[in-house]
């Protein structure tokens, strides 16, 4: 029934403001938090019952007055990375608030004990958490289908405009509907508070069963959110007496089954979507790209940048030479992600598994099959572009949003299997002692263990990368995919079927960000689960938007300012998600260009003046 | 033969009936025009020959081949060219990329990974004579989105010449254009027709425009093909007043 | 003074202009035409006047209030309504929820619209209060969305082509319904059906591609055959 609140809230969100809210399960643990204070300070949980929902629904009305209200012009994924922004604000001002130890509710002494019935013993609490979610669904259930507000608010989520043209006030009756979905998962909260022990991150798990929750019932439909609730619910614990490997990846199942077949949910509508350019437009100097081809920067300058990380191990310290090496890996995954949606509009979640995959495959046959690294690269290879086609094959049909969440379903449905699968994956410990690549030249073998060679391996490897995807931007296909994302449905009209184009982006996104996988392990040494979970998917997008989505180095920039900042705000911070979710913000609302995107109209402005 | 057979189309939407029982045909090298008041299907009407919509019922022919229920891009690229009544460009390219992009398609070099776009001088060639034929060469390298209305809607009508299609929809080719763009986007149409033999079929709403360069005129009014016939014809016929100036009361 | 002054309002939409200085006013009391072809700018005026379009110069006024770059939810409440062409009903709520939502955005002491008052006038929406908007014909979604208006007990009633695309019969009805409204609320009707309007309206303009190139009192504009050929006609 928490689940129920919880997913609730995020519903009314998605439903009305088409916001996917990352944050929600951020808002959710706030409520716990508070709850915590309350009943700390005050001595009393019921007061805290009234207080941490009011104060999360009100810290939800700010969040969307000031932070989201500014993005709806723009494309969906600005939102969304906006509220990614969130989770790591809000994760910290909690940190600063509360400290990092975890905290407990007491149990308030009426909530203590238990009864048995048909001899099960029954906590007294989740009588309680039962109650609450009831009477939160009758009170939905009343509020939108016996109340004018409720109502009217339907009637906006319809037609946004002429509801404004007939007298309601639509942007203020967003930000209610956003403060309520927040109430809800600071509702949520405050149940949680008496299960669990409450730490910033618990919340992740049940963000992701909301958004499964919400996606099988059906956006805008409350029926649907219950009774969805109730399936995940059983889903998780008759699994986990069943079958205590699968029961996580079954309810993911679910949800790639439903997006795949029933994207309405079983009672829901279609999330309402207008076709935005992902690019912001520069409307202003725009004539002054002549010849606006996919690489603007000059295969001159990509020489000298090759050049300039060749002189790295030299003339750096050693620290150096092993973050530069991890830089240019991420810098891979970045663009290859960035092929997908600063070239061609599709927002992937599902990047990270396949990520995964190719380091995963490539660590396991070197420790437990070859110490050929060519034979376990190609295996590697194979094995990420097989989870590529699969994900492709299922997730094209689908655009926008839609796309976003299916990927996003995958991701999770991997992860889960590679946490579960103890005996070849190690689980949540992972694999270590990924031995260093041997590489054989005919007859001659070279171990690559010093980090300054596997450095130079690496960089070899990347550019090669790097100079292949140029090439084929710069190709027929390449202006396919730019007219795909500019506008796909005159790209069918233009006689060319999208949806194999879209796949055969995915693919070759896919094999790179598969190379870059299978980098990474060798040169970690380690690779955990997480290395594949879906909010590692989120690392590319940031990295993409801080150097910018519209030239094809970008991410690879935003991938070194990533680093090196992360690193500097790590040594004189330990709040540095604070600073580098504001920085996140900061991109998002103020420069959604980028490093790259603003140093190109820079330059475009002094040759135009 | 015909080149379109359009044969007891109806298309629903719910209760609506958008197209009802529309029945007509389209000879080679004719400049059709299909008139109606706002709400009459005219769009509709175009939507369900391209494949945006399967008719609820009945069956469109192109040359002789059955198409509905094909998917839009198979119907491009049976030999149909489509503009657009709001404007539908790729906005952030320039006017040739723009056009390239069909160019790319219609010589099939759109699966080509490893060749520089810029260096196919095929294309390039057939990219200037396209911009030549609707008057845009000195805008090719421009960004689509910074044109004039009226040089959009140009670029649009080059968009759907670009896979030398047999027949060409054009929807509302002037739509808020003012006089004089509209006098030019007349001229052009008049000079695609007759340069490039093209059959064209369009929806318009300026009925002088229609008059002066139709060969045929088809008059839709809530859904229903209610006149069919020469602009003379189409003139003198009472039901089209009526449609047009309201029913006598 | 005039419920409803336009003055040189020129309005664009994207880049395309549309509106070139078109000016009007519209009398309490009356019922104003503006008649032209498809595409001459009808529904662009009145969405100039509501707010959904932004004019780029000129100014509108209500009641001798500036409304021009309000929101028009707010010009809406000061009691300017407005019908859309497409329709639009919201069509996951039924017929009684389409009105009921309404009655609190501007209501009156007394003498305003009630839900009884609107199906005493709409019988057939009686008949069908709980169908939802989606499961209505069109000509039953034009009534819903006249009915709807109503409900905000308007001043003035912006109604954009209420028989487009509706049959002889159901064009009669809507006739019958604008006769009736009249009597309490000024109407400003834009439409291209030319025989439909001269019954109604006391003062027309005809507008042709975004300007106003005729106007004058139903009788003279009945009576100028050259200019319902030019503009109008076929």
């Amino acid at each position: 029934m928490m689940l129920f609140v919880l997913s609730a809230g995020l519903n009314i969100i998605l439903g009305f403001l088409g916001v996917l809210n990352f944050a929600h399960g951020a808002l959710f643990i706030l409520g716990a938090y508070v709850t915590y204070s309350v009943t700390q300070m005050l001595g009393d949980f019921w007061l805290a019952l009234l207080i941490a929902p009011l104060t999360v629904g009100l810290f939800g009305m700010f969040i969307e007055l000031i932070f989201l209200r500014p993005l709806y012009k723009r494309h969906h994924v600005y939102t969304i990375l906006l509220t990614f922004g969130l989770i790591l604000v809000i994760y910290d001002i909690i940190k600063i608030i509360w400290g990092a130890d975890v905290k407990t509710v007491v149990t308030p002494p009426l909530l203590t004990g238990s009864f048995s019935l048909f001899g099960e013993i029954i906590p007294l609490t989740s009588v309680f958490i039962i109650l609450v979610g009831g009477l939160t669904a009758g009170g939905l259930w009343f509020l939108f289908q016996k109340t004018t507000f409720g109502k009217i608010l339907t009637a906006i989520s319809l037609d946004r405009e002429i509801s404004n043209a007939l007298g309601f006030n639509v942007a203020r009756r967003g930000t209610l509907a956003f403060g309520l979905g927040a109430l809800l998962a600071g509702l949520a909260g405050v149940m949680g508070s008496l299960k669990l022990s409450i730490a910033a991150g618990v919340d992740a798990e049940f963000l992701i069963y909301s958004f499964a929750i919400v996606v099988i019932g059906g956006v805008g439909s409350f029926r649907g959110t219950l009774l969805a609730s109730l399936i995940v619910g059983e889903m998780n614990v008759l699994g986990n007496v069943l079958l205590p490997e699968l029961s996580m990846s079954l309810i993911f199942l679910l949800l790639v089954v439903f997006l795949t077949l029933y994207p309405r949910g079983m009672f829901g509508r279609e999330i309402e979507q207008m076709h935005v350019p992902i690019v912001p437009y520069l409307s202003n100097l725009a004539n002054v790209f002549r010849k606006l081809s996919a690489t603007q920067l000059s295969l001159f300058s990509s020489l000298a940048a090759v050049v300039l990380l060749a002189l790295v191990p030299l003339a750096l310290p050693k620290y150096w030479t092993y973050l530069m090496a991890e830089v240019m890996v991420f810098a891979l995954f970045a663009i290859s992600f960035n092929v997908l949606f600063g070239f061609t509009g599709m927002l992937s979640f599902g990047q990270a598994s396949i990520f995964g995959a190719g380091a995963y495959s490539i660590s396991l046959m070197l420790i437990h099959v070859t110490g050929n690294w060519w034979l376990a690269f190609a295996v590697s290879l194979l094995v990420s572009t097989g989870v590529t086609v699969i994900i492709g094959l299922m997730s094209i049909h689908r655009s926008e949003i839609y796309f976003g969440m299916l990927t996003m379903a995958f991701a999770m449905l991997f992860y889960s299997i590679i946490y579960k699968w103890n005996s070849l994956t190690g689980g949540a410990d992972g694999l270590s002692g990924i031995p260093s690549p041997v590489l054989k030249f005919g007859f001659t073998e070279v171990e690559i263990l010093s980090p300054v060679a596997n450095y130079y391996f690496i960089l070899v490897v990347v550019a090669l990368c790097y100079f292949i995807l140029r090439v084929i931007m710069n190709s027929p296909f390449g202006q396919v995919l730019l007219a795909i994302r500019e506008n796909p449905i005159r790209t069918e009209f233009q006689g060319l079927p999208v949806k194999k184009y879209k796949f055969i982006a995915f693919v070759i996104a896919g094999v790179f960000t598969g190379v870059a996988g299978a980098l990474f392990a060798p040169l970690a040494g380690t690779i955990d689960a997480l290395a594949s979970h879906w909010s590692k998917s989120g690392e590319p997008i940031f990295m993409s938007l801080i150097g910018g989505i519209s030239t094809l180095i970008g991410p690879g920039v935003g991938t070194l300012f990533y680093y090196v900042l992360h690193s500097y705000i790590v040594s004189i911070t330990e709040y540095w998600q604070l600073v580098m979710g504001s920085i996140l913000i900061l991109v998002v609302m103020v420069f959604p260009m980028g490093i790259t995107g603003y140093a190109k109209k820079f330059i475009l402005s002094l040759k135009a003046s | 033969m015909d080149i379109l057979q359009i044969q007891n189309v109806t298309m629903s939407f719910g209760k609506m009936n958008a197209l009802h029982e529309v029945d007509c045909a389209v000879a080679p090298h004719e400049l059709v025009a299909v008139i109606g008041p706002n709400g009459a299907g005219k769009t509709t009407f175009f939507n369900v020959i391209t494949g945006k919509y399967k008719p609820t019922q009945g069956q469109v022919f192109f040359k002789g081949e059955r198409i509905d229920g094909l998917t839009r891009s198979a119907i491009i690229n049976k030999g149909i060219g489509r503009s657009f009544q709001v404007v539908n460009l790729f906005p952030d390219l320039t006017v040739a990329a723009n056009v390239r992009i069909g160019v790319l398609a219609h010589q099939k070099q759109t699966l080509r990974l490893f060749k520089n776009v810029n260096k196919m001088p095929e294309v390039d060639q057939e990219v200037r004579r396209i911009l030549n034929l609707v008057h845009l060469t000195p805008e090719a390298d421009l960004v689509a989105a910074t044109l004039s209305h009226g040089d959009q809607k140009c670029l649009e009508m080059g968009m759907a010449l670009t896979n030398h299609p047999e027949l060409l929809l054009l929807d509302e080719p002037t739509a808020g254009m003012g006089p004089e763009e509209t006098r030019q986007a007349i001229e052009l149409i008049k000079d695609i027709w007759n340069k490039t033999g093209v059959t064209i079929v369009f929806t318009e709403h300026d009925l002088d425009m229609v008059f002066s360069i139709s060969t045929r005129v088809l008059v839709l009014q809530s859904g229903r093909l209610i006149a069919d016939g020469s602009v003379e014809e189409i003139r003198r016929d009472p039901k089209v007043k009526e449609a047009y100036l309201g029913e006598e009361a | 003074m005039n419920e409803l002054e336009l003055r040189e309002v020129n309005s664009y939409y994207g880049k395309s202009h549309i509106l070139f200085g078109v000016s009007l006013d519209v009398a309490q009391g009356q019922v104003v035409g503006l008649i032209g072809r498809n595409g001459a700018g009808k529904s662009t005026t009145l969405k100039s006047i509501i707010g959904i379009v932004q004019p780029r110069g000129g100014s509108v006024s209500f009641r001798g209030k500036d409304i021009c770059g309000m929101p028009s939810h707010r010009i809406a409440k000061m009691g300017v309504g407005f019908v859309p062409e497409d329709r639009r009903v919201f069509s996951d709520l039924s017929v009684l929820d389409n009105l009921e939502i309404m009655q609190n955005v501007n209501p009156q002491r007394e003498g305003g619209w009630t839900v009884e008052k609107i199906f005493d006038l709409f019988p057939k929406l009686a008949q069908l209060r709980h169908n939802r908007g989606m499961d209505l014909s069109g000509g039953e979604q034009q009534m819903v969305t006249i009915a709807r208006t109503l409900m905000i007990n308007p001043a003035v009633l912006l109604l954009d082509e209420p028989t487009e695309g509706l049959a002889p019969l159901i064009v009669r009805e809507i006739k019958r319904l604008i006769q009736e409204v009249r009597k309490s609320t000024t109407i400003l009707l834009a439409e291209q059906n030319l025989r439909f309007v001269l019954d109604l309206i006391d003062y027309g303009y005809v507008i042709d591609q975004g300007r106003v190139v005729l106007q004058g009192t139903a009788e003279e504009l009945d009576a100028d055959e050259q200019a319902k050929e030019k503009y109008l006609g076929v």
